[in-house]
Order: C-alpha cells, then sequence, then structure tokens
C-alpha cells in the first residue's frame, strides 16, 4: 500500500467522489496501519493534497461516526490535532476494503487481502 | 540478534531516552531508525511510506510492547565500531530535530528506495511535508544528502585530484 502513497494521491482526481466518499476512504486508508501513532492534520493534508475545508469537514465526520479519534499533541513547541484510527475504523475499513475488492474482482490478489 | 536491543543501544549513544507517551519522541524513534538502516545499519524492521513519512508498524509496536524498556535506556549489547559511527554521525547532523529527521527520512525513502532523481525527490519532499518551511525542507534534504551519500571509485578519484590541486596551490602558497 504505502509504495503506491504518491500514484494513489495522483491518480485519486479521477475517483467520482459522488458514487463513494473518495476522501473518507482515502483517510482511513492513510490511518489504518498507522495505529496509535495515527497521523497529524498537517501531515494528512499534505500526505493525501487535501484542502483544510475537505479534510476537517471529513475527519469532523470520521470521529462523529466513532471511526477516528483526535488528541492535541506538542511538537517542537507546537500544538498539533492528532488523529488515529478506533477499533471500530479499523475493522469498517476492513470490511470496505473487503467489499472493494469484491467489486473489483480481484480476489485479493491485487489488494494481498 | 535481539533488534530491541540493538535500537536501545542506538538510542543510548545518541542520548535519547524514548517516552512512548509523547508524540515528538515516537517521531524521532522512527525516523532516526529509518535513517540508521538506510546507512547499512542492519534492523529487521520493514519500513514503508506513508503520510508520515518512512514507517514502520512493527517498531511502532515494539515500542508500545515494551515501552519501560526503552524509558530505562539499558541494554547489555555494545554496537559495532561501524553502528556507533553511524548513530554519532545521523546526531551530529540531524540534532534530535524531529522536523530535519521526518524531511530527511522522507527524501532518503524517495531517492534511495524509490529511486526518483534528486530534483523529482526534492520537489515530492516539498509537497509532501509542505507544512515546514523552504529553509526546513532544505536543510534536511542537505542533511541526509550529506548523511546517505557514499561517493564511488570514480567521484573519490576525482575528489582526490581536486584536493591535491588545492594543498599544491596552498604550499606554494606558503612559499611566498
Amino acid at each position: 500500500m504505502p509504495d503506491d502513497l504518491i500514484a494513489i494521491v495522483e491518480e485519486s482526481e479521477d475517483v467520482d467522489s459522488t458514487l463513494i466518499s473518495r476522501v473518507r476512504l482515502e483517510i482511513l486508508w492513510a490511518l489504518s496501519e498507522l495505529g496509535e501513532d495515527g497521523a497529524t492534520a498537517r501531515q494528512l493534508k499534505a500526505g493525501l493534497n487535501l484542502s483544510d475545508g475537505v479534510l476537517y469537514a471529513n475527519l469532523k465526520k470520521l470521529v462523529g461516526m466513532g471511526y477516528l479519534r483526535s488528541e492535541k499533541v506538542a511538537l517542537e513547541g507546537k500544538e498539533l490535532e492528532l488523529y488515529a484510527i478506533t477499533p471500530e475504523g479499523l475493522l469498517e475499513w476492513q470490511r470496505v476494503r473487503g467489499w472493494l475488492c469484491k467489486l473489483l474482482g480481484c480476489e485479493g490478489v491485487i489488494c494481498g487481502r | 540478534m535481539d533488534d530491541r536491543s540493538k535500537i536501545i543501544a542506538c538510542f543510548r549513544e545518541a542520548g535519547f531516552r524514548m517516552d512512548t507517551g509523547q508524540f515528538e519522541h515516537r517521531l524521532i524513534a522512527q525516523k532516526f531508525i529509518y535513517l540508521l538502516k538506510l546507512k547499512g545499519v542492519e534492523f529487521a524492521y520493514p519500513f514503508r511510506l506513508y503520510v508520515r513519512g518512512p514507517y514502520s508498524p512493527t517498531l511502532a509496536r515494539e515500542y508500545y510492547q515494551y515501552a519501560d524498556e526503552f524509558a530505562r535506556c539499558e541494554t547489555d549489547l555494545v554496537l559495532s565500531r561501524a553502528e556507533a559511527d553511524s548513530v554519532a554521525g545521523l546526531n551530529g547532523l540531524f540534532d534530535k530535530s524531529p522536523s530535519l529527521l521526518e524531511i530527511g527520512a522522507t527524501y532518503g525513502y524517495l531517492a534511495y528506495e524509490m529511486h526518483q532523481p534528486p530534483q523529482q525527490a526534492y520537489r515530492t519532499v516539498r509537497r509532501m511535508k509542505s507544512f515546514y518551511t523552504s529553509e526546513q525542507i532544505v536543510k534536511g534534504v542537505n542533511r541526509a544528502k550529506q548523511y546517505l551519500f557514499v561517493p564511488t571509485d570514480d567521484e573519490t578519484a576525482a575528489l582526490e585530484t581536486e584536493l591535491q590541486e588545492w594543498q599544491r596551490a596552498g604550499i606554494r602558497s606558503m612559499r611566498h
């Protein structure tokens, strides 16, 4: 997954987000292997190439759904917002990923499921 | 070899007592070990590129599970001379700065593992780490280059020829 990060972010512009929430899937995907460590909002924004408005609206929604948790952390004297996936979020991500695999007919060959 | 002991030995050598509860310390630990690995110090932990930069979920599990051992920063394991030199070099250049380590490690991954040409790797770091200032990015990338650059035989020979010229010029100037 992570070696594809750059290509996925660039190619994600072609995904029809009205069909499925591309941004929420990207956020869950990006956080799914980071466990407790999670990522800061600014890392998610820059890494996934999202605007502030889109990022925060979706983060707020995912926190509200119980899929993410947030906390304040300090880095070099600055206070940052850290987001990490919850066990419920991870379970939901695995379910959605499995569904997408079935939808695409990859049978786990491509995604390594 | 026990990799956890080796990590603790590296941290001890660098004077870094890790508090797993601190986000800053977890960031330093991940990037520090990754850059050492790129430099040739052997660790079993696999790293891949995430929005955080290079990161190893296996290493993360280790410092959460054995947080006490990391906090004590004690081990009987003694690093080899080459390993200790790699730690000293990294510590000297990055001084455990989280931002420089994050930038340097990300550049290292792109340039040395994904084999992106230097200019492309630099541009990708600028985009992925756009929350850092241009000055921080240049500094982090330059330090990574300084730490990881290994000259080829041709480059070493060319450098020696140039240095000899400078040396001769220096001697000539002392005669006057």
